[in-house]
């Protein structure tokens, strides 16, 4: 008998059954693997994926982003009605209302699907004929300056959160080099189309 | 496990594309692949810490992509990760003073108080001498012949069989229900 033979007859066969049902694949947090991605692209093993689809957003665009979203502020109750969203804003009355977490994140699934759908038929607007290649752009803008805001939200939330991180920084990039880029006097005008 | 290319992409063709051109795309369908398994294992080796786990899977495929381009394709990539990843794990339980050298000893090892109640199978893994675990989990669960535990862990493959003994008698000594043998600690076959 060999000596492995001996050692295999230190396993009862319920021990080696037991031990051969046990799992042997276990899926660790998402965020890990965005975190390990992040890593290799930071010491530059790894290069993002070229965005193939979606809006594109050249980093000129970001240079009147800012005030378009503060814009969007002063006159966002008008430019509600002007749009009929009532819904919408019965929605932020909610997040300003909101008592408790559960009823914050209630209002950030209404108002993030509100975000969404308003983006989604943008998209089909600015895709028509008739549509504005001047009130596209600026429309983009506000959208990029929306999802930065948002970004910046969920890092304070949670620091250490990759996803939202990654997406705050790739925002910060762009909107730094759109300010090296030169001013547009097209951007002045942005803010006076909300 | 992520089904995104069809045909599934060699790993050798996936690992080139990374190497060669930094896609980002082909490394997350070679993490996808090979993770859960190298994250199930290294979660069992450095006794049930999800964090420390995590730790080394992020350190083993940094490790990985610095060492790809001398990886010679002699052994699969999934146990040649391993390695890196047994490696890495090694490491951190060094530095908390877990591991230490194997060689054709036991390790001081006291069967846990169980207060009456039987422990389970992961528990019980969980509580043997990080040397015991490692070479266990390598043979008994995942497979591996002592040959290629003694080249990942860079022991003999005689140290491996030893540690195995010592280590399955552990392990039955951790889930037998208490005994007169409770408290005593282990002694050398």
């Amino acid at each position: 008998m060999s000596l492995h033979d001996e050692m295999d007859g230190e396993l009862t066969p319920e021990l080696r059954a037991a031990l051969a049902a046990l799992p042997r694949e276990t899926e660790p947090s998402r965020l890990l693997e965005e975190r390990t991605v992040r890593a290799l692209r930071e010491n530059g093993t790894i290069q993002a994926p070229a965005r193939a689809r979606g809006f594109r957003f050249p980093a000129s665009w970001m240079a009147g982003a800012a005030a378009a979203a503060i814009a969007i502020f002063m006159v966002g109750l008008n430019a509600g009605r002007t749009l009929g969203a009532r819904e919408t804003m019965a929605n932020v009355a909610a997040v300003v209302e909101a008592k408790s977490t559960k009823q914050a994140a209630v209002a950030v699934q209404q108002t993030g699907s509100a975000y969404v759908s308003a983006l989604s038929r943008f998209a089909t607007l600015a895709d028509s004929a008739g549509s504005s290649p001047a009130q596209t752009q600026q429309g983009r803008e506000v959208a990029v300056q929306m999802l930065r805001a948002a970004a910046g939200e969920l890092v304070r939330i949670s620091p250490d959160d990759p996803l939202a991180s990654g997406i705050l920084a790739a925002l910060d990039r762009a909107k730094t080099q759109g300010a090296r880029a030169p001013a547009d006097s097209a951007g002045k005008e942005r803010t006076v189309w909300f | 496990m992520s089904t995104a290319l069809a045909p599934p992409a060699a790993d050798r063709a996936l690992a080139e594309a990374l190497l060669l051109e930094g896609d980002e795309r082909a490394f997350r369908e070679l993490y996808r692949r090979h993770t859960p398994r190298l994250f199930q294992l290294v979660l069992r080796v450095v006794g049930g810490s999800e964090h420390d786990a995590e730790d080394v899977v992020q350190e083993t495929w940094i490790r990985a992509t610095q060492k790809l381009e001398g990886f010679r394709w002699e052994a699969s990539f999934s146990t040649w990760l391993t390695g890196i990843g047994l490696n890495v794990a090694r490491g951190l339980l060094r530095r908390r003073g877990r591991w230490t050298d194997m060689e054709d000893v036991p390790e001081p090892w006291r069967p846990p108080e169980k207060h009456g109640e039987r422990i389970d199978l992961e528990r019980a893994i969980a509580l043997l001498p990080a040397g015991y675990r490692a070479v266990l989990v390598l043979h008994d669960v995942e497979g591996f012949k002592h040959e290629e535990i003694g080249e990942m862990l860079g022991i003999a493959p005689g140290t491996s069989k030893s540690q195995l003994f010592h280590a399955r008698k552990s392990l039955r000594l951790a889930l037998e229900p208490e005994t007169k043998e409770k408290g005593r600690t282990h002694e050398p076959a």
